[in-house]
């Protein structure tokens, strides 16, 4: 059998259902990992060492005498320090909550709980998901597997950063202009970021109310299915929570995508894209194709404003859930965020509103373009990973800050509140990983994991492990 | 539309003490300014759009209504 870290999360399933490994064997060489890399990564923030081997002693008893609680049995999993976990400390990041522990769970984090998961630690996070880079956090900055000297991509980038380097084979993010997807981008592995209101925000600190997202990081789409499987559905905790009916998403992943209509727009995704960025999502565009996908160029309206709208509901809603501790404890944060949020101070309550007008309209856009396609692909960011420390980046002769740059393509959709999905499809010539990004209409997330895993089933970028 | 002046270290200073209620130093404001410029020209691409009609995204649910989560 190969290495244990190698294998997803699903690969580990089948093996532990066939009783050919135990959770606990699992769970030591996961540890062994984090003991090993986490020093130069920085991905974890806080480990439960042995609160870890006893849940997994745990699981493994409970297979043995028969009660099988489904494929994630006994596979540890990591959340990020955003989600509340009952007994463990969760910081967000920020000196605001350095000794915050809380009695209850985020509801992900029970839904995985009971699905027979093991809790390995808390993942590290740009200071409560306030930034894409993950640079600012009160436990430093995360540091790409592929390039330690280059950003992990935020704000989940000690998930992304953990998956990547083998250190759990499954983590939790979330995501309010991409932040799931921006780390899986920049470290090479697969994120999802579903339709606002899948997945429940209970329990998960918020950044904007109106647009946080909660979903998986993953090797693989196949995993990234099973994480959204055992978390979908309803949750009274959560005031945005959907009642639709949570389909079976893994009969979805059948492999085929013959006959689906894969729209491209090029106009603001790829013509500001970096060239060895598009080269790489042309190429994985012409797979889907050679699997018999229909690629058709398309165009977004008024997409060129997405990043102002965000801007202006990031400053509102950020800075009013700060606003109290922002009276007195200030100085508790990053200079960045601290920053951010004070900026929030100044913005009207008319840009406020004209952004949310602005989601309307770029729905109904979208809307119009999904009776032409089914899916739209676009990179996954604009770039590869950038320095840490780097303000700015420059692609095809622009220089634009990192910040703006990097949050450029995986924004709108959270401003629309649609499913994405972002994967690993090839790497430039400085060995750092480019990704696609398949995005779907409202509640299509069937889709979208059908597509993505057809893809991965014709390709091995997601099985590329970092020179660590 | 109308016409807006660039914002100034004092007008940051102004609504941060005076409307905020989060009072910023000298210096935090100046460089404040200098940033918040930037935003404000986003928010004059927003203010430009074609919104007339349109509703904000986020509309008001009333508690227990059956739609609501």
């Amino acid at each position: 059998m190969a290495d244990l870290i190698d294998l997803s999360a699903s690969e580990l399933g089948d093996a532990i259902a066939a009783r050919k490994i135990s959770p606990v064997e699992v769970a030591e060489a996961c540890l062994a990992q984090i003991g090993r890399l986490n020093g130069r990564l920085n991905a974890f923030v806080t480990l439960d060492e042995a609160g870890t081997r006893a849940a997994a002693k745990a699981a493994e008893a409970q297979i043995m005498r028969g009660d099988y609680l489904g494929p994630l049995h006994g596979i540890p999993i990591a959340h990020k320090d955003l989600y509340e976990t009952r007994g463990m400390r969760t910081t967000a990041g920020s000196r605001v909550l350095e000794h915050h522990v809380p009695d209850t769970d985020a509801t992900v984090v029970r839904r995985l709980s009971d699905a027979g998961m093991v809790l390995l630690g808390k993942t590290n996070t740009h200071e409560f998901a306030f930034g894409p880079t993950n640079e600012h956090s009160m436990f430093g900055a995360v540091h790409n597997p592929w390039d330690l000297t280059r950003i992990s991509g935020g704000s989940s980038g000690g998930a992304g950063a953990a998956i990547a380097a083998r250190m759990t084979p499954l983590a939790s993010g979330s995501d309010t202009g991409g932040s799931i997807r921006m780390p899986a981008a920049c470290c090479g592995v697969t994120g999802l970021k579903p339709t606002y209101g899948r997945v429940s925000r209970a329990g998960i600190f918020p950044l904007c109310w109106t647009m946080d997202h909660a979903g998986p990081l993953a090797r693989t789409v196949r995993d990234a299915a099973l994480f959204l499987q055992a978390t979908a559905g309803h949750d009274k905790r959560d005031a945005a929570s959907s009642h639709a009916a949570v389909p079976d998403y893994m009969a979805a992943l059948t492999g085929g995508v013959r006959g689906l209509r894969i729209g491209v727009p090029r106009r603001y995704f790829f013509d500001r894209s970096q060239d060895s960025v598009t080269a790489l999502v042309d190429a994985a565009l012409d797979v889907l194709a050679g699997l018999g996908a229909e690629l058709v160029e398309i165009d977004i309206p008024h997409i060129e404003a997405a990043a102002a709208a965000a801007l202006a509901i990031y400053l509102g809603e950020a800075t009013a859930y700060h606003d109290d501790t922002l009276d007195d404890r200030a100085h508790l944060y990053t200079e960045q965020v601290r920053t951010f949020l004070e900026l929030g101070d100044q913005l009207l309550a008319k840009d406020y509103i004209h952004a949310q007008r602005y989601r309307s309209l770029l729905g109904r856009e979208l809307t119009t373009l999904f009776g032409r396609v089914d899916l739209i692909a676009t990179p996954g960011i604009a770039m590869t990973a950038t320095p840490i420390g780097g303000q700015t980046v420059t692609i095809r002769g622009t220089e634009d800050s990192v910040f703006g740059a990097i949050l450029r393509n995986t924004e709108p959709f959270n401003l629309v509140g649609l499913p994405a999905l972002v994967l690993p499809c090839g790497f430039d010539a400085q060995g750092l990983p480019a990704s696609l990004q398949l995005v779907g209409p409202a509640f299509s997330e069937a889709l979208v994991l059908r597509a993505g895993d057809a893809y991965q089933r014709a390709t091995d970028w997601h099985t590329r492990r970092p020179p660590l | 539309m109308a016409k807006r002046r660039p914002v100034s270290a004092t007008t940051i200073e102004a609504v941060a003490a005076e409307m905020a209620g989060h009072p910023l130093d000298a210096a935090r404001a100046a460089s404040y300014a200098a940033a918040y410029e930037p935003v404000l020209t986003a928010m004059d691409m927003l203010r430009r759009l074609p919104l007339k009609t349109i509703e904000p995204a986020c509309v008001f649910s009333p508690e227990g209504a059956p739609d609501r989560g």
